[in-house]
């Protein structure tokens, strides 16, 4: 089940879910809540005659991780072009708290041509961080990317049970505590 | 639970770290929230599974060759 705004305040409140910085009332909508897209970016360049096999054993990838240059402030998305960036909210769903979510585009985004994920839009239970964000311009025009835009929204569904990693429950309290949150 | 990292260098943003974990049949690289790892140790939460001094454990983010679980020695694992 997809929570509602409702639940989503509530989870906030409550600490079930924790989004810092807190976001404002008017970035919950009905099911989903707004996030914002910081202000790192990461783009690929190419090396000429190499190819990138993630599917051989050994791969690395602290092994390409120099052909990712990074970029801080505005960033101008050129068309058919991609590029690396992360919400400026920190993402957390504790492994015991029933849910999960997956990161959506918005329509106000889609309509330029931008995506902003690749086939990846789940977010576990448990997992803690910036959302990375897999950005894309399909259309024909250049786009800009500010710190601080709405650039995706996070759809929240309730879990069937907590996952087995986490089941102990006493883990969780622990790791909470060390991450001072 | 906990699971002793080889190497831990900088992500792409300063929130990110990637650690490399030695697993039974190799290693693995997996970009997780730095507040996940302390003391060159990675959290990864209750072990799912135990078979002949290896450990089932879930990893916090999939890792680089698309693993979220991995059997790793059971000596490299700290409460």
């Amino acid at each position: 089940m997809i929570l509602t705004d409702r639940e989503i305040q509530i989870a906030l409140q409550t600490g079930v879910l924790k989004i810092e910085p807190r976001p404002k009332p008017d970035a919950v909508s009905s099911t989903s809540v707004d996030l914002t897209l910081g202000r790192d970016f990461a783009v690929w360049s190419s090396r000429p005659g190499m190819t990138i096999c993630p599917g051989a054993k050994g791969f690395k990838y602290t092994d390409y991780i120099d052909l990712q240059e990074k970029r801080t402030g505005a960033h101008v998305l050129q068309p058919q072009s991609f590029v690396l960036g992360w919400t400026a909210e920190r993402v957390q769903i504790p492994i015991n708290s029933r849910l999960a979510a997956r990161v959506e585009g918005k329509s106000s985004m889609a309509r330029l041509g931008v995506g902003i994920h690749v086939t990846a839009p789940t977010i576990h239970s448990g997992f803690e961080g910036q959302v990375q964000l897999e950005i894309f311009n399909f259309g024909p025009n250049s786009i800009q990317l500010d710190e601080g835009m709405r650039i995706c929204q996070l759809i929240f569904e309730q879990t069937l049970g907590t996952p087995e990693k986490g089941y102990a429950g006493l883990f969780i309290g622990q790791e909470a505590d060390k991450l001072g949150a | 639970m906990r699971i002793k990292c080889d190497r831990v260098v900088d992500g792409l943003i300063p929130s990110e770290s990637i650690v490399c974990i030695t697993t039974h049949d190799g290693s693995e690289e997996v970009v997780v929230h730095s507040g996940l790892v302390q003391d060159m140790f990675l959290f990864v939460g209750n072990v799912l599974g135990r078979d002949a001094g290896k450990a089932l454990v879930e990893l916090p983010r999939e890792s680089a060759s698309g693993k979220w679980r991995v059997w790793v020695p059971e000596a490299a694992l700290a409460t």
